[in-house]
């Protein structure tokens, strides 16, 4: 009898824990499939917490994630920060996330996650839609308050390409960090002169005259593109997250997928050609037998100690498809600072993400870490302007669409641009580049599980 | 034997011996990779070479004393090495004591539980995952040693068996002895089992020690927080691999790799006698 009752209280125990974990955990998941819609609510209730904890001397707790060569820079910044509103007590912990993981790991649980935190504009749209994001227009209010600015002024104080990124259907979600995440050409000047990198071919043929070669990056979807993109194909992804792709039909333009593939073959066929895997750019790099890299800022380093007194980056060249030249596209990235949307303290969470994106702080990113500017002021002086890699990305921005693809976009990409790197395909043999082209467009524009 | 039955004899030593040194090869490549590139001079990744072209001993002295905030290898080895002794001294005597139990008391659920702990045990720890992320987050343990060590400690009992197996070839007569003299089973068990038990005791201790030490999948998912000083080592070094770190870190993380080994080595050096004697002397009755 006494272990009959002691197994039915142990039961009960159990039961009752379990209630209540779901009734947490299900609070939880609610709030992870909150829309961009109903995103407003909680940023208007935490609005008014915001508000109310200004009035008390209330410690205000906030985790800021970063990226790990921004660390020193983040604690310069949050303590002006802490400065610049010594009025208020507040604990602020700096924490270590990649920008181009931040996604994944923000996603896992994002009540787990930082209340600010940096992240790659690419991710945007999935991290909206998973709502860990706070709309920021709908916190003009609360930033007007704290910081005199408004978000129409942050929006004009950015160039449009990047607060374009961090816009999604018309609410902004994210601040502008910097520009220029997208990719161009490093050369080496005592190689190759400045009228050899404007075109694929006469680098190429100056390249293997002086037994050096050019690298590129094929075998990944971000640099397969600048080919797509530069005979006018374009993407676009639907609400439930699929992709739209034509690259086997014919693009705005009136190229066809078949004409840019042989196009890239061209290009690959040559023996000054080398095919680097993506990652392996800087090691590929530091080698020494290049003398030209598609490549971005985050390699300038290694670039400028390759090529030394040589070292010049300039735009993307153009390529020949189907008889004429095309200029390389790529996509126009940023880097940006959101607020999670489920932030104890949204409010003061939206004033420090825009603290650390202002025009003083971007300046001091600059200064520090070499990152191209999305504020207007800083990327007008002079010392930007002189940046080497920061110049040619701005130049290529030129040449940059917005990036609007699914998940489902970077693998069969990968497996396209890996068949032409190694050659796999060949020029004249059409129906095998279409039924490549067929294979690749069925999986991008696939369904998700 | 003939001379021709001497030829044919060193020609099969020296096939044998040829494939033995393949297969050793084939096996240690990857450490003396290893071991190598943490002596490179040159920091990032270097796919162009097998051994480095300059040999330098900066990357041990660059992780030891590190500069940056976010790679600060001897915290990480602090905190691995705290929540490896907790989870050491719990997990031990937890398996010791319920491998006493079910090898000397005799009561109604011994081989029920028994059964139950061995079809436990065949479910791998991973599957559980989600649910002790969210139970442990409830009660706000993720992101404290603490609740790691918890996770750690959780199914120790469950590791009795060998040391049941061990217990089992002790002879009756001696708890018998104990207990005709007076002796209370705690008594027996510290006194008279325990200083007996050396080589399973140190086998537990080395299983024990390893779990928490070279766990990734756990501590990754508990400590979420991307606070730099809470990481244990394997997050640390798996870090120093991110796209932004690897340029400058690549052979410092080979390093870290080589000291991370260094403990786990002399431990098992250490105690390897006992350990033996441990398997197989666990091994005689199941």
């Amino acid at each position: 009898m006494k272990k009959k009752l002691i197994s039915i209280f142990l039961a009960a125990a159990m039961t009752l824990s379990l209630t209540a974990c779901t009734q947490e955990s299900s609070g939880g998941d609610n709030s992870t499939t909150t829309t961009a819609g109903s995103g407003d609510d909680a940023a208007d209730t935490t609005t008014s917490a915001a508000e109310g904890n200004g009035a008390s001397g209330e410690t205000i707790t906030l985790r800021v994630w970063g990226g790990e060569e921004d660390q020193a820079l983040l604690a310069e910044l949050v303590n002006d920060f802490k400065a610049a509103h010594s009025d208020q007590n507040f604990d602020i912990q700096i924490g270590v996330e990649s920008e181009s993981t931040a996604k994944d790991t923000v996603l896992t649980d994002i009540s787990a996650a930082a209340d600010v935190f940096a992240f790659a504009s690419d991710q945007i749209a999935s991290l909206v839609r998973a709502g860990a994001l706070a709309n920021l227009d709908s916190m003009s209010e609360v930033l007007t308050n704290y910081s005199g600015k408004s978000i129409d002024d942050v929006k004009s104080a950015n160039s449009a390409g990047t607060i374009g990124s961090a816009t999604f259907k018309d609410n902004l979600y994210a601040f502008p960090m910097s520009g220029g995440n997208n990719y161009f050409l490093y050369y080496d000047a005592n190689v190759l002169s400045e009228d050899d990198v404007k075109s694929w071919d006469t680098m190429l043929a100056k390249a293997s005259e002086s037994g050096k070669q050019v690298g590129m990056t094929l075998a990944s979807g971000w640099y397969l593109s600048s080919f797509f993109m530069g005979a006018g194909f374009t993407s676009s992804t639907n609400d439930d997250g699929t992709t739209n792709c034509d690259w086997n039909g014919t693009s705005a333009d009136g190229y066809t997928g078949v004409q840019v593939v042989e196009g890239i073959l061209g290009i690959t066929n040559s023996s000054a050609f080398l095919p680097v895997a993506d990652g392996d750019l800087s090691n590929q790099i530091a080698s020494g037998n290049l003398c030209a890299v598609v490549d971005g800022t985050w390699d300038a380093d290694a670039a400028q100690a390759a090529f030394g007194e040589g070292y010049r980056a300039t735009k993307l060249p153009t390529f020949t498809c189907n008889g004429t030249q095309l200029q390389q596209y790529t996509y126009t990235g940023s880097k940006l600072i959101g607020v999670n949307a489920l932030s104890e303290n949204v409010g003061w969470a939206t004033v420090l993400a825009e603290f650390l994106t202002n025009e003083q702080s971007q300046a001091k990113r600059f200064e520090q870490r070499q990152l191209s500017p999305s504020n207007l002021v800083v990327s007008e002086r002079d010392d930007v302007k002189a940046n080497i890699a920061g110049a040619a990305s701005m130049e290529q921005d030129n040449f940059g669409s917005i990036q609007d693809v699914g998940e489902k976009f970077w693998d069969p990409t990968k497996t396209l641009g890996e068949l032409c790197a190694q050659k796999s395909l060949t020029v004249g043999d059409t129906a095998g580049i279409q039924q490549a082209l067929d294979t690749a467009v069925e999986g991008i524009t696939a369904a998700l599980q | 034997m003939t001379q021709k039955g001497k030829t044919i004899q060193l020609i099969k030593d020296i096939l044998r011996h040829v494939v033995i040194v393949l297969m050793v090869s084939v096996w240690l490549i990857p450490i003396i990779w290893l071991i190598a590139t943490s002596f490179s001079a040159y920091p990032g990744r270097n796919t162009s070479n097998f051994f480095p072209e300059q040999w330098s001993l900066q990357n041990y002295i660059n992780i030891l004393n590190p500069t940056s905030h976010t790679v600060n290898f001897p915290i990480w080895m602090w905190n691995t090495f705290k929540i490896a002794m907790a989870v050491c001294i719990v997990c031990t005597l937890f398996a010791v004591m319920v491998a006493y139990a079910t090898s000397f008391f005799r009561f109604k659920t011994r081989k029920p539980l028994m059964n139950v702990a061995v079809i436990l045990n065949l479910f791998p720890g991973v599957l559980s995952m989600i649910s002790v992320y969210f139970l442990l987050k409830a009660m706000n343990l993720t992101n404290t040693h603490i609740g790691l060590t918890l996770v750690y400690c959780a199914s120790s009992g469950l590791g009795y068996l060998i040391a049941k197996g061990y217990f089992d070839t002790v002879p009756r007569a001696l708890v018998e002895a104990a207990k005709l003299d007076g002796a209370s089973q705690a008594r027996t068990f510290f006194s008279i089992i325990l200083p007996i038990s050396k080589p399973i005791i140190v086998y537990t201790v080395i299983s024990s020690f390893l779990t928490p030490w070279t766990d990734f999948v756990f501590s990754k998912m508990i400590l979420n927080s991307g606070i730099a000083d809470m990481w244990t080592v394997s997050i640390g070094l798996y870090n120093m691999l991110d796209r932004s770190l690897i340029n400058t870190y690549f052979s410092q993380f080979c390093a870290g790799g080589v000291i991370v080994s260094i403990p786990i080595s002399v431990l098992f050096v250490i105690m390897q006698k006992f350990y033996v004697e441990g398997i197989t002397g666990g091994a005689v009755k199941g």
